[in-house]
Parts: C-alpha cells; structure tokens; sequence
C-alpha cells in the first residue's frame, strides 16, 4: 500500500515538476524539453537495469554543457544561478522519471513473473485436461521408481501425421479427449508437446496396451471422417528416464 | 593570485571529468556484470582470519565461515593474536566441531598489526589460493566461489576482490553515511577503474589471492597499515590483474562513534600517506597500469584535498559576496554545483544498481557532500599531524584496532 501511495506521490511531482520546466522561461528551455521528450522514450525502450546508467550521462552530460557554456560565453554569476535552477529541475526531472518507470517495469515484470510461477504449478491443459508435460514428469518418475521394484509400466507415443495446418490443434484436442477417455482416470496419465502425445500405462503388459490402443482408435474412428488413425504410434516398456528425453526437449525449445 | 586560481580551476575540472567517466564506466559494469561460469576442478584455498580480541563479534563470524560453500578443498583459520577476551574460546568451540576450522595461536613479534599476523597465516597453511576475511566479517555462502571462479577465468589474475556491505548502517547517521561511502568508493568506483583500465585494489577483506604470487612479492609488508592498498602496488607493479567481483558479497560492522570512526580512518590514511612516501620513493611505482594506482594516491591524498578545502573557501566567500577580487574566466558557482552534483549522483548510482534506494538514503545523499565528505580534510590533516611526528621521533606507528559494537542482532541482513 505505501508503495503505492510513495508512486502516487512521485508521479505527482513527475507533473508539476514538467510543468515547472515547461512554463518557466529558462536559458535553455528548447534543450530542456527536447531531452524530456528524448529522456520518456528512451527509459520507455530501455531495460530496467540501464534506465539509470542514461539518467547518470544526461545530467553529468548536461552539467558538462552547462558548464562549458557558462565558461566559453563568460556568463555572469546570476545567470549562472539560473543555470543551477534549470539543472536542478531537469535532474529533479529525470529522477521522478526513472522512480516512475521503474516502478511500472518492475510492476509489469512481476505480473509476467507470477503469470510464469502460475503457469508451473497448473497441473493440467486448460482445453483438454490432460496434464502439463511438468507434472507428467514429475508423476512419471514416481511411476519409474515403482515399476522398478515391483510391476511394469508401458510409454507410448503418438505423433500425428494428418497435416492440415486449419485444423491440426482441433485435432489434437480430439485425440487428447479420446486418450483420456480410453484410460483409467487417476491412473494412467498422459501429456502432449504440438503434434505429439505422451501416454503412461501403469501395471499392465503388452497385451494391456493393444487393447487400449484398439479402444483409442475405435473412439477416434466414431468422431472423426477417417478410415485411417491420423497418427503413428509406438511404445516400449518403460524402464529408464531416457524414454523421457524426447518430451524433455520439447519442454525446453 | 589569479593564475593559482585558475590553476586549481582547470585540476578541478579535470579531477569533475575524471570522477564523471568513471561513475558512468562503474554503473556500466555493474548493470552488464555476467558472473564467471563453474569450473571443472576448484583449487584449494585457505581463508585466514586475524582477531584480536574479537569476542563480541567471533561467533558471527564463524558462524558465516562454517555456512561457505565450496567444492573444493577448504580449510579456514583464526589467527588468534594473543586475544584476552574469549575469541579463543569461541574459535576453539568451532575447531572442535569442524574438521576444516582452525584456531591458529600466533606466536608473539614485532611489528604489532595485521600484516604480520597474515604473513604468520601464510607460514602455517597450505593451500593454492588465500582468501582474508577480517574478524568480524559476514561473507554469504556464495562469496568465496564466486572469486575463484572469477579469478580462474581471469587471464594472469592474482586473485580477485569483492564487496564489502554493512550490516549495521541503518544503526545511525553515522554508519548509514559509511554504508554510502562503501557502496560508491568501494565498490562503484573500483567497479570503474576495472572497466575503464583493468585496475582493481585489494580491499583487506573479502579478497582472494594466489600464494603463489604473495609469495613472489615477498609477502605483507609489516610496517604497513594499509597493507592491501600497499599489496596492490606491488601486485600490479609485477603486471597481474586484480578482477572486480560485485556479487561476491560480505557484510562487515562498521563504527558507530565517531571516536572509533576517527581512530579507523586515521589508521587508514596514515597507512596510504606510508605508501604515498614509499610511492615517491620508488620508480616502480611510476611505470605502466601501476602509474595510475600511484597518480590515484597522490591526487587523492595531496591534490583533492586542496581542492576541497579551496572549494569550501570559494563557497564560504561566495556566500559572504567576497569573491569580487578574484576575476577568473572560471564559472566558479556552476563549478562548485557541478562537483556537487557528480558526489550526489555517485552516491545515488551506487544506490540505484544496489537496488537499495529509500527515502531516507535518499535524504542523507542530499547533505553528505555538506557533512560526511567534509570529514575527509579533518581526517587528513590528523592523520599527516601524527604521521609527520612519528617521522620525526623515528617511532613506528603501531597498528590500533577498530572496536567492535556489541548488538542484541549482531548478524548481518
């Protein structure tokens, strides 16, 4: 709450503080204005980490002109004075500036942060409910652990081969509901990267799984015009984390 | 009077400029520093720690010794300079628990001080690098790998330094304003002079180095107080590199009396004053990248401070309307401002790429030019007063320790 308040406070100045600047006929008004401008659209382009780097050279920079200019053109100290009050402003300026677009970035960064943090922690595909490729790994190498010591536990792998660029997610959806609908729930579990499908049956051999795969393709062949299955399939017996690598690399590109 | 005048105008110009690049060139590096990627094998180091009388502040610093994580082979040691208070205890406590701690006592010798204690340090251990860490030092987890890793990767580096926090700055105005001082001079600074002209300075704590090079400049001097910033010379003087590590962090307790602060920084000064004499004597000292560090010490320690005082008398003047009988080209007010502004901004830099800006910082940058930089002409002149009268009473200055401050939190953030 009190940053909130603190921003609000900031921003407030930001305004009287360019006002000021604006209305104030100062030596080098034209300058001032053409650097605020400048200044609002470059903060607004640079990375958080280099805002102030650019506020350090524009006041130091300007200083230096100021400085320059007082001693070439001999200015007399009260017109020096002034010169002191427009750097004042303009550093007074860019600072609010720099407060304020921090605070923005920041605040923009920190929703897309949580959206990502958000993102981790879903469990399942909002379309189709199968789960996010995280948390099949995760679950899939609690099933490797105990298939190592007692049962087995069959991977299987679908990629679609049906290449219509129009309809290709809807189809995927399709056969996502059909795998989720052909297995047993809270049991089996299955994940998708685009194009391919990761099944996971646990405690059943080989003769489990063409059954499964034969009621997949039943419920695929209700709902869809096709006299073929639109993917390839394969499965090998789940034995080592290796089988995971394919979808492991897909989860990282 | 008037070409004096313009005279130190134009070194003023140039010390304004000079310290401009510099803070822009600091806040550069430290917005693009990448940390060094991990090593395939990790040398052995050896972290020594001088106490001396060290009790308040030992189980602390022990306590953050024993949480540094490193892949490599680790041994730490207290260097115990004859402690009256319970720093044995308390480093006995941790050596009898921790196979790599240990309670080193150093034997009695002359001259008292830092310097010696390490060289004793670097007699009874074996290691392929040292860190020093002082006695009341805090370093995260993290703060000696990620020198090593620097300093493996660095070519022909000696070692590599980090940065020095405090932990109690928000104790007083005192200690907050030293905590300031710390983030600009020792870090934003030297962040600078890495970047600009590969120069970096050892900062007593908080720095590793290679035993093979301390042992091919002969090890410590004993007779100085300043011992890092004298190791320095002679370092660069052989052409290593000291690389800059900002995230290699350690928190350290800083005075809170203005009493000790004095006592310190005098130590401090006459330590560099030591090397300044020892600087002029030698011609070593005035050749290549090591030129720099010396023109450094002598702007530092001889011109700056002519300049502050001159510049004090320029504004009091100003003020009274006295400075009508000097006729300078020189635009003396915007001058004066302008060394203003580039204090103020160094401070606010450091502030912003530490991410640490409050209101209250904030409030104590806007008077620190006014008051905590004023400090540094008394500080001077003290120190030069005692210095010169040992110089003539041929005694050696013997090294005085920084009190501690006991503290119901002593740890650091």
């Amino acid at each position: 709450m009190i940053h909130h308040v603190i921003a609000a406070i900031v921003f407030g100045l930001l305004l009287i503080n360019g006002w000021v600047i604006l209305l104030v006929e100062f030596p080098f008004s034209y300058l001032d204005m053409l650097l605020i401008a400048v200044s609002i659209i470059v903060m607004y382009i640079l990375p958080v980490r280099k805002t102030f780097l650019y506020v350090v050279i524009i006041v130091l920079g300007y200083g230096g002109f100021l400085t320059g200019y007082a001693l070439f053109h001999k200015v007399q100290p009260s017109e020096q004075m002034l010169y002191v009050y427009e750097h004042v402003l303009l550093t007074l300026f860019l600072t609010f500036l720099w407060v304020a677009t921090n605070y923005l970035k920041n605040m923009q960064e920190e929703i897309n942060r949580l959206r990502k943090n958000v993102k981790l922690l879903e469990k399942t595909k909002k379309n189709t409910g199968i789960l996010t490729n995280r948390e099949f790994l995760y679950e899939a190498k609690g099933i490797l652990i105990a298939v190592r010591r007692k049962g087995e536990a069959w991977f299987i792998t679908f990629e679609i081969t049906y290449s219509e660029p129009y309809i290709m997610e809807n189809l995927q959806e399709y056969i996502e509901r059909a795998i989720l609908a052909a297995i047993r729930q809270q049991f089996d579990i299955v994940t998708s990267q685009e194009r391919s499908i990761f099944l996971i049956l646990k405690d059943t051999d080989e003769n489990g799984v063409h059954v499964v795969l034969e009621r997949i393709k039943g419920k695929i062949k209700q709902e869809l015009n096709l006299l073929y299955a639109p993917f390839d399939m394969s499965y090998e017996r789940l034995l080592s984390e290796e089988v995971f690598e394919r979808l492991k690399e897909g989860m990282e590109s | 009077m008037n070409i004096l005048f313009d005279s130190i105008m134009i070194l003023f110009w140039i010390i304004l400029i000079f310290y401009s690049i510099l803070t822009v060139a600091g806040v550069w590096f430290r917005v693009t520093f990448k940390e060094a990627n991990k090593l395939a094998y990790y040398p052995s180091v050896a972290v020594l720690i001088p106490a001396y009388n060290e009790g308040i502040v030992m189980s602390y610093t022990l306590r953050a010794m024993a949480r540094l994580r490193y892949p490599g082979k680790l041994n730490i040691y207290v260097l115990n300079d004859h402690s009256t208070d319970n720093t044995g205890e308390i480093a006995d406590e941790f050596a009898k628990l921790f196979s790599h701690i240990h309670h080193i006592r150093v034997p009695t010798g002359e001259p008292k001080g830092k310097s010696r204690v390490l060289n004793y340090g670097l007699s009874i251990s074996e290691s392929d690098y040292f860190m020093i860490y002082d006695a009341d030092n805090e370093p995260e987890p993290d703060a000696l790998v990620k020198l090593i890793e620097q300093a493996e990767v660095t070519p022909n580096a000696a070692g590599a330094v980090g940065y020095v926090k405090t932990k109690n700055s928000e104790v007083n105005a005192l200690t907050r304003m030293i905590s300031l001082e710390f983030q600009v001079f020792q870090l934003l600074m030297q962040c600078g002079r890495w970047a600009l002209f590969k120069l970096g300075s050892l900062a007593g704590t908080n720095m590793l180095l290679k035993r093979s090079i301390i042992e091919e400049v002969g090890g410590y001097d004993p007779y100085a107080l300043a011992e890092d910033a004298e190791l320095t010379v002679r370092i660069t003087a052989l052409g290593y590199l000291i690389p800059v590590v900002p995230t290699s962090k350690t928190w350290e307790q800083e005075p809170e009396k203005l009493s000790t602060y004095f006592k310190q920084r005098t130590r401090w000064f006459i330590g560099n004053i030591y090397l300044l004499e020892k600087s002029l004597l030698s011609k070593d000292y005035w050749k290549g990248r090591t030129l720099f560090l010396s023109l450094q010490h002598v702007m530092t320690y001889s011109v700056f401070v002519v300049l502050l005082l001159v510049s004090d008398i320029f504004f009091v003047l100003s003020i009274l309307g006295m400075m009508t009988m000097y006729k300078s080209v020189a635009p003396l007010l915007i001058l004066w401002f302008m060394s203003y502004i580039v204090y103020t901004m160094q401070l606010l830099s450091a502030l912003a790429v530490d991410r640490n800006i409050t209101f209250i910082n904030v409030c104590f940058i806007i008077i620190m030019y006014f008051t905590y930089a004023q400090l540094f002409l008394i500080k001077l002149i003290r120190s030069f007063v005692i210095y010169t009268r040992n110089k003539i009473k041929k005694q050696t200055i013997e090294w005085e320790k920084t009190a501690r401050f006991d503290r119901d939190d002593n740890s650091s953030p």
